[in-house]
């Protein structure tokens, strides 16, 4: 049910801060449960863009979104601007958190059915390339705040109360649980949650870090001191890379549907030490011909026997394509890549804005180089087509560019680890060194994969259900 | 004696050439070759190219 006032609420056992895909999953959950659950939300039900003014920060590093628009703060969280493109990562990737993949993947069915993704997924499917294999991303569409806002207003066990800022938290002396919140509800003065039982902050990739860093710095006493909260951020470095010719059946066959990838092998991976990475082709179906012929104007310098060759194709009809080569790929966990609060600029309610400190790293770009080469070498002794990697990937000079490259998934900040110094939380997603305090959301991801992140949100979100009620 | 040990020279180097000539061929033929600083993109090309 909607509620306005926590005044003459009955404290529910869980209070969810945050109706993302993440809070709006675990809420449902727990009332299936017949379990009741406080929902906090800062938003509305709309954009509006006072409440989104919240989102303000500023970025340091490499060039990225503006923060105040990366993500959405109202019901739905940014399942309200996504593209609805989500895989569950690979068991290599997860093999790298402290848990074990089954864990997860147990999860896929009911995920799949949350997010309405009819197809399978392909996975690591034999390709005609050795060291690369086919993956597919399917299209999961689902606004979490349309879909779910009349069973969460029917319901009588969710409390939703929507336009609620939650300031910060707060514990008792020894610092191990939480045991009060403030908030400030919309035209009312700021109020107090005591006796408390379970919280979990589920306030997207960027706000667990906020909420938390804010949290420890008021804090009088030891809460959440030595943890690692705001390191290890992480995106999806993505964008174009080059181009391919190749034979258009061969090259239309090898990618069957636009939703196809090609993703290096476990044993590539290995080898090369890189990171996990997709390729994917955008054809130029239009004006194929004549995009073609001005690529092949450069290439027939470097390679006048294969550039004939080509040429002499064109006699009759387009035997050959040229298509976009454009990548997304893991970026590895680095401390030196982290939120902090800022000092000088604070939002309305006097908490600091964020300072992302964001910068793409070596590994990324050995990562592209290394795989890409080799896909090259592959295409040639196919008998495909030829590739040519953008210059960028050798010399850095994107960091000139003004394309981002970036993908609006937040990761990391309170990852998931067993291991001292490097955890916010540990494998059940409770804060360490507390008793009654969760994060949920990408920001406990220990590792990124290459795929679109809300699916596994919400196999996480699902799995803490789980354990929060067995 | 320095005509013969001349011709003989030119013999042993047009032999080493001769016997080294596959290896090299083969070798060319298998080395893919990244061609760069053309332009703003750099091909992965075969020797053949």
């Amino acid at each position: 049910m909607i509620i306005k006032d926590i005044d003459n609420l009955e404290l529910p056992e869980y209070i969810i801060i945050g109706g993302g895909p993440a809070g709006i999953t675990l809420a449902i959950q727990l009332e299936k449960k017949n379990r009741k659950v406080l929902l906090i939300e800062a938003g509305g039900r709309e954009f509006n863009e006072k409440i989104q003014s919240h989102y303000k920060g500023d970025v340091y590093g490499d060039k990225y979104f503006d923060l105040e628009y990366t993500r959405l703060r109202y019901l739905g969280g940014s399942s309200n601007h996504w593209g609805g493109n989500c895989a569950p990562l690979d068991r290599y990737d997860i093999e790298k958190w402290p848990l074990n993949f089954n864990e997860i993947d147990s999860f896929k069915k009911e995920t799949k059915n949350i997010l309405e993704i009819k197809n399978n997924f392909v996975k690591n499917e034999s390709s005609i390339f050795n060291s690369f294999e086919l993956s597919s991303i399917e299209n999961g569409y689902v606004n979490f705040g349309e879909k779910y806002y009349d069973q969460l207003k029917k319901s009588q066990n969710i409390f939703l109360l929507m336009e609620t800022s939650v300031l910060n938290l707060e514990s008792n002396e020894n610092g191990k649980e939480v045991t009060s919140i403030n908030l400030k509800i919309k035209n009312k003065s700021k109020k107090i949650i005591l006796n408390l039982n379970k919280v979990i902050v589920a306030c997207g990739g960027l706000e667990n870090s906020r909420l938390l860093l804010w949290s420890k710095e008021i804090s009088k006493n030891s809460f959440l001191k030595n943890l690692p909260i705001g390191k290890y951020w992480m995106e999806h470095p993505s964008g174009e890379i080059g181009h391919c010719i190749g034979k258009k059946d061969v090259v239309e066959k090898v990618f069957k549907k636009k939703n196809y990838f090609l993703v290096p092998s476990e044993n590539f991976i290995k080898n090369e030490k890189i990171n996990n990475v997709r390729f994917s082709v955008q054809f130029w179906e239009a004006n194929g011909k004549k995009s073609l012929k001005h690529i092949l104007k450069d290439l027939v310098c470097l390679a006048p026997n294969y550039g004939k060759k080509i040429i002499e194709s064109f006699s009759n009809q387009v035997v050959h394509c040229v298509s976009a080569i454009k990548f997304s790929v893991e970026q590895k966990p680095k401390i030196e890549n982290d939120i902090t609060l800022s000092k000088t600029k604070f939002d309305k309610y006097k908490i600091p804005q964020i300072k992302l400190n964001w910068n793409i790293g070596d590994d990324v770009f050995f990562t592209l180089k290394k795989s890409l080469e080799k896909l090259g070498q592959e295409f040639i002794e196919n008998d495909i087509g030829r590739i040519g990697i953008d210059k960028y990937v050798y010399d850095q000079s994107f960091k000139k560019a003004n394309d981002i490259f970036a993908n609006h998934h937040h990761m990391g900040g309170t990852i998931m680890s067993n291991l001292d110094n490097v955890g916010v939380v540990d494998q059940n997603l409770r804060v360490k060194n507390t008793s009654n305090l969760y994060v949920l959301g990408s920001s406990v991801f220990p590792t990124g994969g290459h795929f679109n992140p809300t699916f596994t949100i919400v196999q996480l979100s699902l799995r803490l259900a789980k354990h929060l009620t067995t | 004696m320095k005509k013969n040990r001349r011709k003989f020279t030119k013999i042993l180097i047009s032999l080493l050439l001769v016997s080294c000539f596959p290896i090299i061929k083969l070798k060319a033929k298998y080395q893919n070759l990244v061609k760069k600083n053309y332009k703003d993109k750099i091909w992965i090309l075969s020797s053949k190219d």
